[in-house]
């Protein structure tokens, strides 16, 4: 290694540098120019530096290992045509954010229908297992009249009746209780509101009241929540989706799709 | 499709050739692509190689490049089909040095291999061809141990001849920003080399 000398070593060496690349105007050329003048390490640093530069502008190509010519194979994929060319396109610079937007969409859309859906849910079970009486005692309030009728839960005492979820007639009979009478159906109201359609509904307010439908032809026990009745399969009252599960299953479809192309984006790509 | 329309006004004969040939391309001629390929192909190489010093990666890069640029042949605005095949290629092989950097294998081989030998001609000076090899080995060698930044950019403003503000548009950064990578890049390049700067000095 050369000598340096420790004064060579204070001296602004970029200045130096500039000045080799011809950077440099004014006062600052002035100053590098004195620099070179009076130190000999960095006038041999300069013309090093111009050297180097002169090398690396002559230096030689090096020689292509192979041809870099297309095949109409690789062609044809690398513009493909039809559904392909759409996917394709999810592969490009301008989609690179997609798969982030996809999962931020998808997120937003499992909150939204949690958020949603979850409080109508935890009201329906609360109230049903929150009152673990409340049903037999609802179920067997009037036993004689219901009883009279033929047509009641009577003698299910313990039977949980799952809110929004219309139960079978042969689930019942499966629990060992009288099945309801053909022809009848009952609508279960979690919401503590004693049904009063039929006119036989329990007057204990134990959280459930059983009515008659209005079909003579039904032949399930439904049970209607006053939250929105999402998992009602046969309900009689069916006030449709709110709008913001609508909102949440659009998000949720939109950023699987996003996902799902990007996904197939990058898989053509590769191959 | 864009008419490239400045094909009846250039003038240069080699760009006039270029804008028929990718017009010809944008229509579907895969020869007449190929025949660019042809053209650019030892040019791109050449530039990409010493991005990425790796012969295989190089390899690669270019071969992505063309790739690209074919399947973006809509995206071309007219003006130099080299300038836009280099930019092209700058852009891969960058992302190729950005994904090293967040992967760090094996540093760069050194440069033995014969395929940087300058052409030896009838007439050619044994000692100066020996001297010119040994200088090219020893320039490449320290080129490939520089970052990536500054490689690119002493290999963009001394070999290919671009200037700070073109070399600030492809890769995306200020004009500052190139003059410090080249200066500090030669200064780095100079420190690898001051055991063999006989090599290079007269």
């Amino acid at each position: 290694m050369p000598h340096v000398s420790e004064q060579h070593a204070q001296h602004d060496h970029l200045l130096v540098v500039s000045l080799a690349a011809g950077d440099l105007a004014g006062t600052e050329r002035d100053r590098a120019t004195s620099l070179i003048t009076q130190c000999a390490d960095c006038a041999r640093l300069h013309e090093d530096l111009l050297a180097i530069a002169r090398a690396t502008a002559a230096l030689p190509a090096a020689a292509r290992p192979r041809d870099f010519r297309i095949s109409p194979d690789q062609a044809a994929r690398l513009r493909p045509a039809g559904w392909r060319r759409f996917v394709g396109a999810f592969a490009s610079r301008q989609f690179a954010l997609s798969r982030q937007l996809g999962i931020g969409l998808t997120t937003i859309g499992l909150a939204g229908l949690l958020v949603s859906t979850l409080p109508s849910i935890q009201v329906g079970f609360g109230s049903a297992a929150a009152s673990p009486a409340a049903m037999p005692a609802a179920a067997s309030a009037a036993p004689g009249e219901a009883a009279s009728n033929g047509d009641s839960l009577a003698g299910s005492p313990s039977f949980p009746v799952p809110v929004g979820v219309s139960q079978d007639r042969s689930v019942f009979g499966a629990a060992g209780s009288p099945a309801p009478s053909a022809g009848t159906s009952y609508e279960v109201n979690a919401a503590g509101q004693p049904s009063a359609s039929g006119g036989r509904s329990s007057s204990t307010g134990g959280g459930v009241a059983l009515r008659p439908a209005a079909s003579p032809s039904a032949k399930s026990v439904t049970a209607a929540p006053e939250a929105p009745n999402l998992l009602s399969a046969s309900g009689s009252e069916d006030r449709g989706l709110p709008l913001s599960v609508v909102v949440s299953s659009i998000l949720i479809g939109a950023g699987l799709l996003l996902l799902i192309a990007r996904r197939l984006a990058a898989r053509f790509a590769a191959s | 499709m864009e008419d490239l329309g400045s094909t009846t006004v250039v003038e240069d004969p080699v760009q006039r050739r270029d804008l028929i040939l990718v017009e010809r391309a944008r229509a579907g001629d895969l020869d007449a692509f190929n025949d660019l390929v042809l053209c650019y192909q030892d040019a791109l190489f050449a530039l990409v190689v010493r991005m990425v010093p790796d012969r295989d990666q190089a390899s690669d890069v270019t071969q992505e490049a063309f790739f690209s640029a074919f399947r973006n042949l809509k995206s071309f605005r007219g003006g130099s089909v080299k300038s836009w095949l280099n930019r092209i290629a700058v852009n891969a092989a960058m992302d190729t040095q950005r994904a090293r950097k967040r992967r760090p294998v094996q540093p760069y081989p050194e440069f033995e291999d014969e395929s940087w030998q300058p052409p030896a001609t009838e007439d050619a000076d044994p000692v100066h061809t020996a001297l010119t090899l040994e200088r090219s080995r020893a320039l490449n060698g320290a080129l490939a141990t520089i970052t990536g930044d500054q490689r690119t950019a002493i290999v963009l403003f001394d070999v290919e001849g671009y200037d700070y503000a073109e070399i600030a548009e492809m890769t995306g950064v200020s004009l500052g920003t190139v003059k410090s990578r080249i200066h500090r890049g030669r200064l780095a390049l100079r420190d690898r080399l001051i055991d063999r700067m006989d090599l290079f000095r007269g």
